[in-house]
């Protein structure tokens, strides 16, 4: 009842905001609580899904799936915290970090993750051109491919986030029924799940290798846009936690398949192989390759995330620039994340040795978990003084509680 | 932005992206199309000096249907060999859509690896053994389909689960190799050529078997039968592989122990000789309806357990004289047998294949996945002590 | 300048304009009439009942107005521009010399149709009355099934020359009041020389007149328009065009039919899932068929992959061209065939069946799964005709990008697509509402078409003052 209701929300919003004679992003809030439900279904399983399997099953092995939940894990720590910032957060990431770090350090803040968010989205992006190029096509020019997918990045990055939501919304129901039915596959064709044992043989193998696949973590790490421009429920944060919850439980079910019929041959692995080579490897190709037909549908929430991790990295760098010029940045970001994609596609060893060496997962680590935490304290901090400034009737410092909205219909810090 | 400039900008992009559409190499590119490939329904592979590679491929004719052909190649490399049959076939080979993969004698199971992840051949395939050259069977068999119109390989999709045969996939064999037991196997497939003169040498059907029914040649090919197309393909063998290549092949019988154990089959006939009221019933057949069989492990006395649960229908001439339907004594004399039959096929199985030294039933790997600390990688087959527990509910 | 001489000035033909002198009384003046667009009987009533009173002692409009005229419809006005507006809708101006004011006599006649059932929306079951292109009947025709005080119709008038009537209906208990504004607002902002149909205004009320996608929506039928406004929106009436325009509008009205309403809900509700597979079928199938043949053979069964190297072995053109080739041909036949004389519409099928359907295969110039996917495209894009459209261009579009960059070009293609109708926000109302953002209760009019008695509420997807249709 009160999902619906979260709904009409959006309609109420919309209508106050579009008929007023304003820009639909001027309104404050920009997501339903339903539509937070399904970007953080979408994010705890996208990326996890396509690569990160692989690179595990060939320096871990068959302990794989272990490794992946407890990256997962720590991605749900940081979903709790993100949560908890948007149920306690008076107004948005950006005002808040403004007021609580002051100007030039809340700019320096959001361009360090922006730049993560960047860095997220890169590789999101290999992940998916991988398995296009490894599965689907045969011969697929990069050069090319990339074009498409960067228009549509840039036409996201140029719209709102309401648009974006509502795309996820749309979509998800497909994406569920393709999960669904292969999960129901794998699970009915009787898989010998029982090769993943015997676990933790190698321990220290374990430590040292599931360290270096840290860049994966973070998933959750655009939510900070979602930090007040969520319209919050009574049941939102544990509907969004169960989302997210069930999202990595399904990446780490299909880590297990995956670690099931590759641990005894993890030198067969590679970025072409994925879940739908276990689907058609338990069908059989006897029907063909319907396990493409599947895969590519799920590929698509691979598409959606990027496409969010792309929106936030434009929004971060054009509140570090400080202006809305959103055309521009999202130009400058397609034609960087370009020339990264063609080097990353040329090269890919160079690029997963970028990706995986020790600097980059200490870093990704550390922001991953820095970033809720430190959403976290700004907004207690901030709503602690909001509290303490109307209970004092301090009228500047009030207005930064509740003026972003105003701000915004001026033109200032629009996202 | 006002809405002009944005528009501008807009076209401009869209002609940027006509320009790419056009100019790019490969975007126009045709070559990429399915009228410039040539599907290969079925592969061959012998090693020796080199690789060699049978491709038996389907094209479409100028009116209506198709034709199969067969075209052998060979190189330094698999990799060359399948570089090779591009050329052979004046196409790109499609080999997405091959279904299965025929193993010859020679060949080491890393070159089994090198298929799957050097060309488009899927996880999935199906792999069967020939007795000697893969080649030749790749022939023989296209000569089978063409005579009687059978398509890719059915016999051995059709055997995957609704028979009493063990058959692998290609990812399955690797991950079995791989394992703790270094031990895979895959179904030896044989054509049954006409026999010499009107059933000379022939042995009569009717074993029970399941793909047997017609007769088994005894006496090989006859003169001339090059040319002529076998009458039927029998997989009723098993050929055991270890790390090196392939160790042995195994009978009938304990072929179809190894299925009853580590095989997903779903369908099969069981026979056994019956002894009741103080005479004894040969072949008595049973229809397989569902199994489930498991391998318990004491690791401390080095013992397994070969745990088989199967209902069975009785069926044929040989049950209804045993009148069974009224008699519990009878039916408890059929359960029995069939158990017992069940259970010597699955230790014949073991003790054939540990002549071999190899572990089909994967009773290592099973050692290895439930007590790791205790396990000896180097383990003899001969160390273990086997027992199968057979329970037979007759439907 | 006498009264008449200023209204005549202002015409480039006085002669289009009837003048004739009078005596009434003690006053002389003038009649004057459009004879095209006025009612003669009227007209001649006024002589008839100016001559009538020829003795009497008038001297005045007023006194014309009282003792005179007093059967008729009559106004005094002196505003000049507001005469010839009425004169040139077929109002009769009488004016005396010495005055310089009207006596504007409503005489308005023009030849009207009949009231039939609008070829655009036929049924098989349900009213057949369709709007024509007269305001007054096409507002009598709304006001016979609105019986209610509530119903407002506002009328301006709209285009600097033609000067055309627009009525706006809504019901004021239940349109939203930010809504009925905002349209009034965006129609006094229209500053054109004409208005000659309800499609002219549609630009101007629409936030976004260069989409692809039309975001108001459009009806010929009574009923239909009298059920929208119901659940809280905004018909625009035009005089002269049968075609009322209603916003808010989504997406989903575009798969509701008028005679879903009238059959069982069951079967409606079939229909409807049929209609959205259908569309989703009629865009992305010859892309899909394309991207498949292109670069995801895999993706096809080894038995239908046969069969289709069978079928186009041989052929000159590479699939995306003959795709977009039988596509275009399409197209062209059916702009043709609609725009062709009905006498000749037989002969266009059989050429563009025959002649180059026919002969063209078997020329070898297209193949036969070409002409099956583009036709079985096309008659799936008839279910939804007021889509046939938007969709035919981004059916070509999906198949250039089908054909270029397969599955993965495909997918971004429709995702954008997606995303940028769900940017779309005509008056409040989320374009692809109810499924984005998802408001489950008005899935009871989406691919549903729930009983009457289970749709309690109005459409949450428009903004409504009163949200409850029935207790």
């Amino acid at each position: 009842m009160s999902e619906n209701n979260s709904a009409t929300e959006d309609v109420k919003s919309q209508s106050s905001g579009s008929t007023s004679g304003e820009r639909a992003d001027v309104c404050e809030k920009q997501s339903t609580s339903r539509q937070l439900v399904m970007i953080v279904f979408i994010m705890a399983f996208a990326t996890k899904m396509f690569l990160l399997p692989i690179f595990l099953i060939q320096t871990i092995g068959r302990d794989a799936y272990i490794a992946l939940a407890i990256g997962g894990g720590i991605d749900l720590s940081a979903l709790a915290v993100f949560i908890v910032c948007m149920v306690k957060a008076q107004t948005d990431f950006f005002t808040i970090l403004s007021a609580v770090l002051g100007k030039v350090g809340a700019k320096i803040t959001v361009g360090i993750i922006g730049l993560f968010l960047f860095f997220k989205l890169n590789i999101g992006i290999s992940e998916t051109l991988r398995f296009y190029s490894g599965s689907v096509f045969g011969d697929f020019n990069v050069l090319f491919m990339l074009v498409p997918l960067l228009i549509f990045f840039c036409a996201v990055a140029n719209h709102t986030l309401r648009a974006l939501c509502r795309l996820n919304e749309i979509i998800l129901p497909l994406i569920v029924v393709c999960i669904a039915i292969l999960i129901t596959v794998v699970a009915l064709t009787g898989f010998d799940l029982a090769n993943i044992f015997p676990s933790m043989q190698y321990p220290d193998v374990f430590k040292t290798e599931a360290v270096h696949h840290a860049a994966w973590l973070g998933d959750f790490t655009p939510l900070v846009l979602f930090v007040g421009r969520t319209k919050t429920k009574k049941h939102t944060a544990l509907f969004a936690g169960i989302s997210g919850t069930v999202g990595t439980g399904i990446a780490v079910f299909f880590a297990l398949v995956m670690s099931a019929a590759f641990g005894n041959v993890r030198v067969l692995v590679d970025s072409s192989t994925n879940l739908s080579s276990i689907l058609q490897y338990s069908l059989g190709n006897v029907y063909g390759r319907v396990d493409l037909f599947s895969s590519v549908i799920w590929s698509i929430s691979t598409f959606i995330e990027s496409a969010l991790l792309y929106y936030a990295a434009c929004r971060c760098f054009a509140f570090v620039i400080g202006k809305n010029a959103h055309f521009w940045i999202a130009l400058i970001a397609a034609l960087a994340t370009y020339l990264i994609q063609v080097c990353a596609m040329t090269d890919p060893t160079v690029f997963s040795v970028i990706v995986t060496s020790i600097v980059t997962s200490v870093a990704t680590l550390t922001l991953t978990v820095a970033t809720p935490a430190l959403a976290l304290v700004c907004t207690l901090v901030h709503r602690m003084r909001c509290e303490k400034d109307v209970s004092g009737g301090d009228s500047k410092q009030s207005g930064d509680c509740i003026g972003d909205a105003t701000r915004r219909v001026n033109g200032e810090n629009r996202i | 932005m006002t809405p002009r400039k944005k528009l501008l900008i807009y076209k401009i992009l869209l002609f940027l992206f006509a320009f790419i559409v056009a100019f790019i190499p490969g975007t126009v590119s045709r070559n990429m199309e399915v009228n410039s490939r040539v599907i290969v329904e079925m592969i061959g592979i012998d090693q020796g000096e080199e690789v060699e590679v049978t491709a038996q491929y389907v094209m479409p004719l100028e009116k209506e249907g198709t034709s199969k052909d067969v075209v052998t190649v060979k190189g330094s490399t698999l990799t060359e060999a399948v570089e090779t049959l591009n050329t052979a076939l004046g196409r790109r080979a499609e080999l997405g859509h091959c279904s299965i993969v025929i193993v010859g004698k020679s060949v080491k199971p890393q070159l089994l690896g090198t298929l799957m992840t050097v060309t488009d051949v899927t996880a999935d395939v199906y792999l069967a053994a020939a007795q000697d050259k893969a080649s030749e069977l790749v022939s023989d068999i296209t000569e089978f389909m063409k005579k009687t119109g059978a398509t890719d390989a059915d016999f051995i999709a059709y055997s995957a689960k609704k028979a009493h045969v063990a058959t692998t996939t290609l990812l399955n064999f690797l991950s079995d190799i791989g394992g703790a037991s270094h031990t895979a196997f895959m179904p030896v497939v044989e054509t049954l050529e006409k026999p010499d003169g009107s059933g000379g040498g022939g042995q009569s059907g009717g074993q029970g078997g399941g793909e047997s029914a017609s007769g088994q040649s005894g006496g090989g090919q006859s003169g001339g039968g090059a040319e002529e197309a076998p009458i039927g393909m029998k997989v009723e063998n098993l050929a055991l592989y270890a790390e090196n290549g392939r160790a042995g092949i195994i009978d009938r019988s304990s072929a179809r122990g190894v299925a009853w154990v580590s095989a997903p089959i779903e369908k099969g006939i069981v026979v056994a000789d019956v002894q009741y009221d103080g005479n004894i019933i040969k072949d008595v057949s049973g229809r397989l309806i569902k199994k489930k069989a498991k391998i318990k492990i004491d690791a401390a006395n080095n013992k397994a357990t070969i745990k088989v649960n199967a209902t069975i229908e009785p069926n044929g001439d040989k049950f209804n004289e045993l009148d069974a339907e009224n008699s519990d004594a009878a039916r408890k004399a059929i359960k029995g047998a069939f158990e017992n039959s069940i259970r010597n096929e699955i230790l014949k199985a073991y003790y054939d294949a540990a002549e071999y030294d190899c572990d089909p039933l994967f009773l290592g790997r099973q050692f290895y996945r439930y007590a790791p600390d205790e396990f000896d990688p180097d383990y003899s087959v001969d160390d273990i002590i086997v027992d199968a527990q057979v329970n037979v509910s007759l439907k | 300048m006498n009264a008449k001489e200023r209204i005549l000035e202002n015409f480039k033909t006085p002669s289009n304009i009837v003048t004739r002198d009078i005596k009434c009384g003690k006053a002389s003046g003038y009649v004057l009439v459009n004879p095209d667009i006025s009612d003669s009987k009227t007209v001649r009533a006024v002589f008839f009942a100016l001559e009538k009173e020829s003795n009497a002692h008038l001297k005045t409009l007023e006194e014309f107005e009282r003792y005179a005229l007093y059967e008729c419809e009559t106004e005094i006005s002196s505003d000049i521009d507001d005469c010839i507006n009425k004169l040139l809708n077929g109002d009769t101006l009488v004016c005396v010399e010495g005055d310089e004011r009207y006596l504007v006599v409503t005489s308005r006649a023009y030849v009207i149709r009949g009231i039939t059932e609008p070829p655009t929306e036929t049924v098989m079951r349900g009213p057949r009355e369709g709007f024509i292109e007269d305001l007054r009947t096409n507002l009598s025709l709304l006001e016979r099934r609105l019986k209610t005080p509530d119903l407002a119709i506002e009328k301006i008038q709209v285009g600097r020359r033609t000067k055309t009537n627009v009525a706006i209906c809504y019901l004021s208990s239940v349109a939203d009041g930010r809504v009925v504004a905002k349209i009034k607002e965006r129609l006094d902002k229209i500053d054109v020389d004409g208005i000659v149909d309800s499609h002219y205004l549609v630009p101007y009320l629409e936030e976004k007149p260069l989409s692809l996608f039309s975001q108001s929506g459009v009806s010929e039928k009574p009923d239909i328009v009298a059920a929208k406004l119901l659940e809280g929106r905004v018909a625009l009436f035009v005089d002269g065009s049968p075609i009322v325009v209603t916003v808010p509008f989504v997406a989903v009205e575009e798969f509701q039919s008028g005679e879903d309403y009238y059959q069982r809900s069951s079967y409606s509700t079939f229909i409807r899932v049929l209609r959205y597979v259908a569309l989703a079928l009629a865009t992305l199938l010859p892309g899909l068929y394309v991207a498949l043949q292109n670069f995801h053979y895999t993706l096809i069964p080894v038995r239908f992959m046969i069969t289709l190297m069978t079928a186009i072995k041989g052929l000159p053109l590479s699939p995306l061209a003959e795709t977009l080739l039988v596509l275009l041909l399409f197209e062209i036949i059916r702009e043709a065939s609609v725009r062709m004389p009905r006498a000749v519409g037989m002969a266009m099928s059989i050429v563009g069946a025959l002649v180059l359907g026919d002969t063209a295969v078997n020329a070898g110039i297209i193949s036969p799964p070409a002409v099956m996917i583009t036709a079985l495209s096309s008659i799936a894009l008839f279910t939804v005709p007021n889509m046939i459209g938007p969709m035919s261009v981004l059916r070509l579009l999906f198949t250039i990008a089908g054909g270029l960059t397969g599955l993965f070009g495909l997918i971004i293609s429709v995702l954008f697509t997606f995303h940028y109708v769900s940017s779309l926000n005509g008056y409040g109302s989320p374009y692809l509402a109810p499924f984005a953002p998802l408001i489950y209760s008005d899935f009871k009019d989406a691919i549903e078409r729930a009983p009457f008695r289970d749709m309690k509420k109005r459409p949450k997807s428009i903004p409504n003052k009163n949200p409850n249709r029935q207790a």
